[in-house]
C-alpha cells in the first residue's frame, strides 16, 4: 500500500503519537485506523462528533444502571403487571434519581440539551421529542404512536421525575396515549 | 497565531477518500483532518478508542433496529420477580421465542453471528453479563458459558431460555444445559446441513 503525507496541527499529532506509544502501536497504524473509522461513520451518514457524543450518553445511561432488553419481552412484562401503578411510581423515582445523576455527570450541559439527549436515548422509539426553554419555563413535547397508555404514563413519570431533580414542576400538562405535552416552571422557593 | 503543522504518513487510498470528502464538504483537508483527530482524542479522553466507540455505536444501532430497549435494571428485576411466580412457563416460552427471532436476525445480518452475539452480550450490557466464552470442545461440539453474577435466579433462567432460542436459530442442538444463579453453561452441537454432507440433491 503506498504511503502519502497529510498535514495536521502539531499538538493534535503529538497527542495521537502519545496514545499510539501507550499501546505499542505505530503512529502510521493509529492514524490509518482513525481515518478508516471516520470513513465507516461517514458511510453511515453520521459525523464522528455525533457518534462520540452518542457513545458518551449511552455509556452514562449504562453506568447509571440501565440494561438492554428486547422490547417485546419488556412490554409483555409491563402489560401483565397486576399493579401497574407501582411500576409507574418506580419510574418516577428512577427519573428523579437519574436527573440528579445527570447533574453530577454532565455539570456543564444545559438542561434542554441534557433532557433531549437522555430522553431520546432511554426512550429511543419516540418519533418526536422537542424541548424548548426560556428563562422561566420549559416546554416538552414527546410523541410515539406505538406507545400504550401505560408506556405513556411511564414516560411521563420519568420525565416529571427528572424535571423534579432540576427543581421544575409541571404547571400545565396533557397526557394522551402516545402523547406527552407539558410546560414546567421553576418550583417556588428555588 | 496559527498552530504549527506536522506531516503524518497515511495510506494513500485513505488520504484520497479524505480529500474527496473534504472537497465535497467545501472544507480544507487540513481543517478536516484536524476535526477528525480532535474526535479521536476526545474518544481517548473517554477512556476508549475510536474503533471501540464506532463498534459500540454500530452495535447499539443494530440492536435498536432489532427492537431492543433500555430499562432500568431494578425495574426490570422487580417486574420479572412479580410475574415469574405466576407465569413462569409462559415467560420462559416467550423468552425462547424472542431468542429464536434474535438468532435469526443475527444470522441474516452478520457473517459471523457468534462473534456478534458475544459482543452483544458483553459490551452491550445485555443483562449485565460480565463474561461470555464460546469454545470448541471437539469437532462440531461447543460450549457456551455466560456469567452474569448479579442476576437473580429467575433472570438467569429467562436469559438461559433466550440464549437457547438464539442457539437454535444459529443451527445448534442443545446437548446439555446447566443453569445456576448468574451462571449458564450450554454444551451444543452444530447441526450439519444435508448440503454439507454432500447430499445437496436430497436437500433440494
Amino acid at each position: 500500500m503506498n504511503r502519502k503525507f497529510l498535514a495536521a496541527r502539531e499538538d493534535l499529532v503529538e497527542r495521537i503519537k502519545d496514545f499510539a506509544k501507550k499501546r505499542n502501536l505505530t503512529l502510521y497504524s493509529v492514524v490509518n485506523d482513525i481515518l478508516e473509522q471516520f470513513l465507516k461513520v461517514e458511510d453511515a451518514g453520521k459525523t464522528l462528533s455525533q457518534v462520540v457524543e452518542e457513545y458518551n450518553i449511552v455509556k452514562a445511561v449504562k453506568d447509571a444502571g440501565f440494561i438492554l432488553t428486547p422490547k417485546t419481552l419488556w412490554y409483555e412484562l409491563l402489560e401483565k403487571q397486576h399493579n401497574p401503578d407501582s411500576i409507574i411510581k418506580f419510574w418516577g423515582e428512577v427519573g428523579e434519581w437519574f436527573g440528579k445523576y445527570c447533574k453530577t455527570v454532565f455539570p456543564q450541559e444545559s438542561l434542554p440539551k441534557l433532557l433531549e439527549k437522555t430522553i431520546n436515548t432511554i426512550f429511543w422509539d419516540l418519533s418526536e421529542c422537542v424541548l424548548k426553554m426560556d428563562s422561566e419555563k420549559v416546554l416538552i413535547r414527546c410523541i410515539s404512536s406505538g406507545y400504550s397508555e401505560l408506556q405513556t404514563n411511564i414516560l411521563w413519570a420519568f420525565l416529571s421525575g427528572m424535571m423534579k431533580a432540576f427543581n421544575y414542576k409541571a404547571s400545565k400538562k396533557e397526557i394522551l396515549k402516545g402523547i406527552v405535552v407539558a410546560i414546567f416552571g421553576r418550583e417556588v422557593g428555588e | 497565531m496559527s498552530a504549527s503543522k506536522k506531516f503524518v504518513a497515511v495510506r494513500g487510498d485513505l488520504l484520497q477518500k479524505i480529500i474527496e470528502i473534504s472537497n465535497r464538504k467545501g472544507k480544507t483537508v487540513y481543517g478536516f483532518v484536524n476535526e477528525i483527530f480532535e474526535q479521536a482524542i476526545k474518544a481517548e479522553e473517554l477512556d476508549s478508542t475510536l474503533p471501540e466507540i464506532v463498534d459500540f455505536y454500530v452495535l447499539v444501532k443494530t440492536l435498536r433496529k432489532a427492537g431492543a430497549t433500555l430499562i432500568f435494571s431494578d425495574i426490570l428485576n422487580y417486574s420479572i420477580k412479580r410475574l415469574y411466580e405466576v407465569e413462569k412457563e409462559k415467560l420462559l416460552k416467550n423468552w425462547f421465542s424472542s431468542g429464536l427471532w434474535y438468532g435469526k436476525f443475527l444470522k441474516a445480518k452478520f457473517q459471523k453471528p457468534i462473534e456478534v452475539l458475544k459482543k452483544v452480550l458483553t459490551s452491550l450490557f445485555f443483562f449485565e453479563i460480565s463474561e461470555v466464552e464460546f469454545s470448541n470442545i471437539e469437532e462440531n461440539k461447543f460450549s457456551l458459558k455466560v456469567i452474569s453474577p448479579n442476576q437473580p435466579q429467575e433472570n438467569t433462567e429467562l436469559l438461559s431460555s433466550f440464549l437457547e432460542g438464539i442457539l437454535n436459530a444459529l443451527d445448534f442442538n442443545i446437548l446439555n444445559r446447566d443453569c445456576w444463579r448468574g451462571i449458564i453453561i450450554f454444551e451444543v452441537e452444530k447441526r450439519i446441513k444435508l448440503s454439507e454432507m454432500g447430499l445437496r440433491d436430497m436437500e433440494e
